[in-house]
């Protein structure tokens, strides 16, 4: 019996897979809603400035059409969130290109599509800023935002004996899940109902609540699957409000999906960044001073950007840093998190620009790295929690066959192309919060089956199967005994499945609710037991056939005391054609230290996942803002080049064994972020180890290896 | 469509108890005879989650019946008639609809995804004649008289389809929205191998021999047709890889590469 | 999409006068394209006739060469028998275009009649002269590093964004066509495309309602040295950057014939004349590769952001005639 329930960590495939594999599984706009109708959103076609008229003459008169929504007409909402609430109808305000203007609701999505393009919008156009460099070049530093100092950098820095000092750049990148943004929006009375695919089910309820003055509870968000968000379904955007508004107006349900076109101006960016590196090193390579400035955009509408310094502040042991942020507000829709947001571009500056440190020092990158590993956080001057970057080195340089690299570029060759090795490290934060969980369970005779329910969401990262581990090795119970019930907002609250918060804090909270329910029956009865009663036997001993309890779990305080982080290491061997410089990763080794890792097959994909996503940045994403006008010039999936399967070549994953006793109770510590961190530089690490050619901006696409 | 059976994922039997099949009844979702369905699920098979979705989704269904599909007043009424998963569907249909809206709107087959409705995407892939197609580029007024297979229609009776077990077993989805196409894509690629069609990574085209043996860089080639955004792509290898040889491999197994560069 | 009326032509007769008599009618076979742009507003049929189901899609050798019907698609064209081994050239260039889904859908007719992927022609918010003359040309001053570096005017810098189409101007093609009058002509295949001066949608020189019924390709001695590459932002699923398709037939150490196409540079399929009369008597090492290379770019007018597309077409040209030539 208990081996049958020592499940934690197994490789279990997805309990929900069945339902994905025979297209069972609804997602946001699979939902059979009777007597729908359809959105088609329009959208601005200048970057800044005020709609002077709007004709919706013809749309109207269209077979068909049900209503036109514009600022004239909306029903009242409230913007609740200044970061995506931009675009709900609310005024004559342009703040971006493709900034929503109107709304047609059709009996048939053919209907509201060809009525949209109907519709003429003026414009009074004021000057807009769109244009990045113009942009950088006046950046400030932001308000609320100091410069980190440590030691005298300047002083160090400019003695010192070997410098590289170099800039990197990255560009636009949009997270484009597979699933475009969504909403069916239902009210009956003042109840609203809304199937929408969201990373934070508690944040879509709250929003829609906001906009339109309800109590939350008279908010129902229904999310049981989420065809991939990377950070852009963290929260309620525009999707939601404008077809919760629609339905309003027409008194029945309304269906709203954006178009792959409109998920460029609809559901926040990575912004572009400039990164400038410092760094200084003894010839003995120690390093003595290291600095991290970015210039950046934000939105004129808010202020959020990515931390790109973050990981220079903690990765190194180094006496001497800086790190600062300028930034400069533009005419785009807002940037918001993506996958591994802030350490995914910063990696590739700081990576690249150590690899240019090591190269120059003629030593061994992986020697360079593990010569500079700090003891503690540098940053905070706590312990860390654990800390597996020097394992990771060492491991990955073994699979990868480290020892084949040579120490200069060009002199690995298979057929036309270069071969080259690259190398990168990183980290991410891991974090807890609270999570509240319902546990309730049932016997028959013997037989127990427990239901646990949670706001939880599960979008691709295996959030329902290792929930049922956590549940079915807490209370030893088979896992087809355990039922999972997440992703709807009647069910108690629970974190985000945002910045790998996601299992460390649904699992703890699960297996606080298990063990609680333990305790709480073993306090029903006095009955001796000679080895430790099963769930069912404690039931048993109290005559009950049914036991629910309720946990509202919070993260130790004691967690505070230590830097947690999960560390990684990435190697990359790439295979550059040397006439056309098309660029292929050949292979790719990932090796994470993660703490516990709760279902070993769904993590290693998940690594694989924040690899494909590393290539992308590193080879093939980039989104081109025609600065004439404001507008995406890549503004579908044939321009924006997300990777195809065969961009991707061999890709290795490891975990590194790790009891960690103080990031949280069971020692999870989260990998959806920090496996894209390091990704992209050691993909750029290997083109300069095979080309000799040092490529700082991204992407390495075949003009830039000419 | 026939297919061939398979066994190479059935090692884990997975055991239902009284109360899952009372529960399978009570939903009619899968026919009589489960076992051998669940038996090739791999791992931990069907738990108490999937009855629990699969249940839930069905209560969380507003309204959920036929009439949610109604037939709106259309301008440019074309009639189709065509067969889809084996059933003969006939629909008044608006001129403009596409083969993808048409078998999510209309007929509720929501399976099929609309990813990006430009053929960029290879989400809403189906088998129309035996062949993949895109259901967003094809008017469904062109498919009258035509058979339509989709992600529906893939399993007989209670059996998965082997490439649906293969994809559960090597975790070849993150988030399953690309799945349904990407399954169909696989399914038809199987086809285009036994009929030894070429690719652009096919070293020699010029001979056209029988049924081919796929290497890992053509299965990655025949499938980019389909993106996936999690990045699944090497557990799509791996799950398409063991059906088209035969060979069951080890889903945690590192992912094998042959060395090749015909392309650039 | 504006609203149409969809029928589909029990012959090509009843397809051609139904086109014939309205000028917003369009042909309808694949339909990967035409549906793609209806739906972004770029194309406006107010009728479309169903070719598909027309008997125009047989593929046979004929006293000349071979003849692959309009209606054939995609991939049956790359992997009919006589093609793979006939003209292996023209099965590559097929299988680098699109995905398997998409090729199984195109016919060869449809390949032939694709417009531009240029983004400011696909966007009806920009302007675009081809789509509406005197708008301007939004990519000349624009973001334009996918755009033409041969044969491009200040009308219009887009390229042509087929794949099949350098094979077929490499290999010499005769397009076929007819119209609702019964007349049938011939267009050799570099003749095809022919902007016309008043930019209208239209590339080539096909007069509304007329048919493209089949492709003939001559008889050739290319089969055992050809190949097709093509340079792209990411391995598939991706137009070109850059490609070539490069056909040889070499004799006593010297090159006798030679054909070479380009992708990814031009308005039109590119046949590359100069780079071909270089190469003519010579042997076929990677020094007269480079010389031809050098020779056709030396017309190359390069835009804002596309400059490296001429030493990318070198080198991507040497890198197929070596591949054509058993030399890499």
């Amino acid at each position: 019996m208990a081996s049958d329930t020592k499940v934690i960590g197994e490789g279990i495939s997805r309990i929900d897979g069945l339902l994905k594999v025979t297209g069972a599984a609804n997602y946001g706009m699979d939902w059979p809603i009777k007597n729908v109708s359809y959105a088609f959103i329009v959208k601005s076609t200048v970057a800044a400035g005020m709609i002077t008229d709007i004709d919706t003459a013809a749309a109207e008169k269209t077979p068909g059409v049900i209503a036109v929504i514009t600022h004239k007409n909306a029903p009242k909402a409230a913007a609740y969130d200044g970061m995506r609430g931009v675009g709900i109808l609310q005024d004559p305000k342009i703040n971006f290109y493709g900034q929503n203007v109107a709304l047609v609701v059709a009996e048939t999505f053919e209907q509201a599509r060809f009525a949209a393009r109907l519709i003429k919008v003026k414009y009074e156009t004021a000057e807009a800023k769109v244009d990045f460099e113009k942009g950088a070049a006046a950046a400030v530093r932001p308000g609320n935002r100091n410069d980190a100092l440590r030691g005298d950098f300047d002083a160090a820095f400019n003695s010192a004996e070997h410098k590289v000092d170099a800039t990197y750049s990255t560009p636009i990148e949009h997270h484009h899940p597979m699933e475009p943004h969504s909403a069916i929006a239902v009210w009956e009375g003042e109840n609203l109902t809304l199937y929408s695919a969201t990373q934070v089910v508690g944040s879509v309820q709250r929003g829609a609540a906001t906009a339109f003055g309800l109590k939350p509870d008279q908010v129902r968000v229904i999310s049981p699957h989420v065809g991939g968000g990377f950070g852009s379904k963290g929260g309620a955007w525009t999707n939601v409000i404008l077809a919760a508004m629609a339905a309003k107006a027409v008194n029945r349900p309304v269906k709203l999906a954006f178009t792959r076109q409109n998920m460029f101006n609809s559901v926040g960016l990575r912004q572009q960044n400039t990164q400038h590196l410092r760094v200084a090193a003894t010839a003995d390579g120690k390093m003595t001073a290291l600095g991290h400035d970015t210039t950046q955009f934000v939105a004129t509408t808010s202020e959020f950007a990515e931390s790109c310094g973050v990981l220079s502040s903690m990765m190194y042991e180094v006496a001497n840093s800086r790190i600062g942020y300028k930034t400069t507000a533009m005419n785009v829709i807002a940037p918001t998190f993506q996958r591994g947001p802030g350490e995914s571009t910063g990696s590739f500056a700081l990576e690249s620009a150590i690899d240019e440190m090591a190269y120059a020092l003629k030593m061994d990158p992986v020697e360079f790295r593990v010569k500079n590993e700090p003891t503690k956080d540098p940053s905070s001057g706590k312990p860390f929690s654990s800390r597996a970057t020097v394992e990771c080195l060492k491991r990955g340089a073994e699979m990868i066959g480290w020892k084949n690299r040579k120490q200069e570029p060009r002199q690995n060759r298979n057929g036309d192309n270069l071969v080259g090795y690259g190398v990168a490290i990183g980290s991410y934060p891991s974090r807890q919060s609270p999570t509240s969980t319902f546990l309730k369970l049932t016997r028959k005779g013997d037989d127990v089956t427990a239901s646990v329910e949670l706001a939880a969401s599960d979008l691709g990262t295996g959030t329902n199967t290792i929930i049922a581990q956590t549940a079915a090795e807490t209370l030893g119970l088979p896992m087809s005994k355990v039922a999972v019930k997440i992703g709807d907002s009647t069910l108690p609250p629970a974190a985000g499945s945002v910045g790998s918060i996601g299992a460390a804090s649904f699992c703890n909270s699960v297996a606080d609710a298990c063990n609680q329910a333990r305790i709480e029956l073993q306090a029903k009865t006095d009955r001796k037991w000679i080895a430790a009663p099963t769930i069912g036997q404690l039931m048993e001993a109290s005559n009950l056939n049914e036991y629910q309890t309720r946990v509202d779990a919070r993260p130790s305080p004691d967690a505070q005391k230590y830097s947690s982080h999960a560390f990684n290491a990435n190697f990359s061997e790439v295979w550059v054609n040397e006439l056309t410089g098309v660029t292929r990763v050949h292979r790719h080794v990932a090796v994470t230290g993660a703490g516990r890792i709760m279902n070993a097959k769904t993590a290693r994909s998940q690594v694989i996942g924040g690899c494909v996503w590393g290539i992308g940045m590193a080879l093939t994403e980039t989104s081109i803002i025609d600065a004439r006008w404001g507008n995406f010039i890549t503004r579908t999936f044939a321009d924006y080049h997300i990777p195809v399967n065969l961009d991707v070549g061999s890709i290795e994953v490891a975990f590194i064994p790790e009891e960690d006793k103080f990031v949280n109770k069971l020692g999870i510590k989260g990998i959806g972020e920090v496996g894209i961190v390091g990704v992209a530089a050691a993909i750029a690490n290997a083109v300069f180890n095979a080309t000799g050619k040092r490529v700082r901006d991204l992407p390495i696409t075949p003009d830039k290896l000419l | 469509m026939a297919f061939e059976e398979n066994d190479l994922v059935t090692d884990a039997e997975q055991r239902m108890t009284a109360d899952e099949e009372a529960l399978l009844d009570e939903l009619g979702i899968y026919g009589d005879s489960r076992r051998k369905f669940l038996g090739q699920l791999g791992g931990a098979g069907l738990g108490a989650l999937v009855l629990n979705i699969v249940a839930e989704q069905k209560a969380l269904a507003f309204n959920d019946s036929g009439s949610a599909y109604a037939t709106p007043a259309i301008e440019n009424s074309v009639t189709v008639t065509f067969n889809v998963n084996g059933v003969k569907k006939s629909l008044d249909l608006d001129s403009r609809m596409t083969l993808l809206d048409a078998l999510r709107e209309r007929l509720g087959l929501t399976g099929s995804k609309k990813g990006c409705d430009h053929g960029q995407c290879g989400a809403c892939t189906v088998i129309v004649e035996g062949r993949r197609v895109l259901g967003c580029l094809t008017l469904t007024a062109q498919c009258d008289g035509r058979s339509v297979t989709t992600i529906e229609g893939l399993a007989t009776g209670d059996q998965l389809h082997p490439i649906q077990t293969a994809f559960i077993k090597h975790d070849a989805f993150q988030c399953g929205f690309c799945t349904p196409g990407q399954i169909c894509s696989a399914v038809a690629l199987m086809q285009e191998a036994k009929n030894g069609d070429a690719s652009y990574v096919t070293p020699s085209v010029r001979q056209k021999t029988g049924a081919m043996q796929l290497s890992d860089e053509e299965i990655r080639e025949r499938m980019s047709g389909n993106l996936c955004r999690c990045g699944a792509y090497p557990n799509i290898v791996a799950a398409i890889r063991e059906i088209h040889t035969g060979k069951a491999t080890d889903p945690m197994a590192a992912a094998t590469m042959e060395v090749h560069d015909a392309t650039v | 999409m504006r609203p149409f009326k969809y029928t589909r032509a029990a012959d090509t007769g009843t397809a051609m006068l139904a086109v014939s008599s309205n000028k917003d009618a369009k042909y309808i076979a694949g339909g990967t394209n035409l549906l793609d742009l209806m739906k972004e507003g770029v194309e406006n049929p107010t009728e479309l006739v169903d070719i598909s189901r027309l008997n125009l899609s047989q593929i046979r050798t004929t006293a000349t060469g071979l003849s692959l019907g309009a209606l054939a698609t995609n991939s049956d064209t790359a992997n009919h028998p006589l093609v793979r081994r006939d003209y292996p050239l023209l099965t590559q260039a097929i299988l680098a275009g699109a995905s398997a889904q998409i090729r199984n859908m195109a016919t060869n007719g449809g390949n032939l009649m694709q417009q531009t992927r240029c983004a400011y022609f696909y966007d009806i918010a920009m302007p675009c002269n081809k789509r509406e003359m005197g708008s301007g040309c939004g990519a000349l001053e624009g973001f334009n590093r996918n755009h033409a570096i041969l044969g491009w005017n200040s009308n219009c810098v887009d390229v042509h964004p087929s794949d099949m189409c350098v094979a077929l101007v490499a290999l010499d093609a005769t397009v076929y066509v007819q119209d609702s009058g019964g007349k049938a002509r011939s267009i050799p295949f570099v003749d095809l495309y022919q902007p016309s001066a008043d930019m209208s949608m239209s590339d080539t020189s096909l007069k509304h309602g007329e048919l493209i019924t089949s492709i003939e390709l001559p008889k050739n001695s290319f089969a055992s040295n050809s190949y097709y590459l093509k340079v792209r932002d990411r391995a598939s699923y991706a137009f070109a950057l850059v490609s070539v398709g490069a056909a040889l037939e070499l004799s006593g150490g010297k090159i006798k014939h030679v054909r070479v196409g380009m992708g990814g540079v031009a308005p039109k399929p590119w046949r590359a004349m100069e780079a071909e009369k270089m190469l003519i008597g010579k042997a076929p090492t990677e020094e007269n590769f480079k010389a031809a290379a050098d020779a056709e770019m030396k017309a190359a007018k390069p835009l804002k952001h596309n400059t490296f597309k001429i030493e990318l077409s070198k080198r991507a040209m040497i890198l197929a005639l070596k591949r054509a030539t058993g030399k890499a």
